[in-house]
């Protein structure tokens, strides 16, 4: 699938599932001070119920699991590898692997966190096989020409946005998303990426400044367009 | 933080973009050691107040971020690989690509088509006359090479066959 068939295929974060979803990870992770200690407490009822039931081969459970979180982790996937078919494979790599080890699952941590953290690592492990990559694969912004109604200006901003974090490194790009697509804090971020905080802030500094240094270059280009 | 300023004097802006970096554009959470220069460099400088209004749009944009819709096929594939999952554990791990009777399927039909192919009217050792001609040659020849007579012996005994 071609990122652009990928991208119109896009939802809204207004949409309802998307904002059930992120809303749903927010409620189960309780994050405490951003810079703060002591380490974060998570309600994990809901999890051990849910997985209670999966080991009991309840297929309601697996769809309601399935639909709670697929659409986030095929989104983790998709940005980070820039191919849908393989961020699907991952998403469902994940899933299976998750079916598989059910038993050996500890409520220690959300269940998002370990399928976010198999994703991830999953998205790793391809884009290690991929390298080097091309700067072909690289999307380019989608251009439709500039006008100043604030719709076309957006969605302009939106797919160089989206560009721009595709050329990010493989680290500061899942940073970025975790922070900011899934709404975590640095403390989750590091523990599902499993690095230091402090990396966490490194890779965050370093990735804003690369994006928004990208952004102020749009915006010249726009400007003079005018 | 590295490359600021004492409070009472004004920020420059390597030091104010590494406080974007780390704290964003919401002044309420930046450091109170660097709040007071961070405000002073924003009143003076153009070129702050056009950083700050980057970090606004970048941090506005990635936390709106869109989910992006899986294809029904893929809910259904993980949702089949669930159901099957407790009575086809082994069979799972080795074919983990969907319902098992597609790859055999696949195997017995070209398991047939081999078979069907060898024993079937296209091969010309067991359809056609000439087979048959073309193997009593064979075993003249053999049997002349033999002895006196056996050939003779050979083809008299593959001709009264037919």
């Amino acid at each position: 699938m071609s990122a652009t068939t990928a991208v119109l295929r896009l939802e809204r974060a207004e949409t309802a599932l998307g904002a059930e979803t992120r809303r749903s990870s927010r409620s189960v992770c309780q994050t405490n001070d951003r810079d703060g200690m002591p380490r974060e407490e998570f309600d994990l009822t809901d999890d051990i119920a849910l997985i209670a039931r999966l080991k009991d081969g309840e297929t309601a459970a697996s769809r309601r699991l399935v639909d709670m979180h697929l659409n986030r982790l095929v989104s983790y996937a998709y940005r980070m590898l820039n191919d849908m078919a393989e961020a699907e494979d991952v998403a469902q790599e994940t899933f299976v692997r998750l079916w598989r080890n059910l038993d050996s699952w500890r409520p220690e941590r959300p269940l998002l966190h370990w399928l976010q953290r198999v994703t991830h690592n999953l998205c790793i492990d391809r884009l290690r096989k991929r390298k080097p990559v091309s700067i072909d694969s690289v999307p380019d912004p989608v251009h439709h020409g500039f006008s100043p109604a604030d719709d076309v200006y957006r969605e302009e901003l939106s797919a160089a946005i989206e560009a721009a974090i595709q050329e990010l490194p493989d680290r500061q790009r899942s940073a970025i998303l975790f922070c900011h697509q899934e709404g975590y804090s640095n403390i989750e971020t590091a523990e599902i990426m499993e690095i230091s905080v402090e990396a966490v802030e490194s890779l965050l500094a370093r990735g804003r400044r690369s994006l928004r240094k990208q952004l102020a270059q749009l915006r010249q280009e726009l400007e003079g367009d005018l | 933080m590295s490359g600021t300023t004492p409070s009472k004097s004004m920020m420059d802006l390597e030091a104010f973009e590494a406080l974007l970096d780390a704290h964003g554009h919401d002044a309420r959470v930046w450091p109170d050691d660097l709040r007071p220069s961070a405000e002073r460099l924003l009143i003076m400088s153009p070129e702050a107040r056009e950083l700050l209004s980057q970090d606004t749009v970048l941090r506005a944009e990635l936390d709106h971020l869109p989910f992006i819709q899986a294809s029904g096929d893929l809910k259904a594939r993980i949702l089949t690989a669930f159901n099957r999952n407790p009575e086809m554990g082994l069979l799972e791990m080795l074919w983990p690509f969907g319902p098992l009777w597609r790859p055999v399927a696949g195997l017995v039909a070209v398991a047939a088509f081999g078979i069907y192919l060898g024993m079937g009217p296209l091969n010309p050792t067991t359809s056609q006359p000439e087979a048959n001609l073309a193997l009593g040659d064979e075993i003249v020849i053999l049997g002349q090479s033999d002895g006196e007579n056996m050939g003779v012996i050979a083809f008299a005994e593959i001709e009264g066959t037919e």
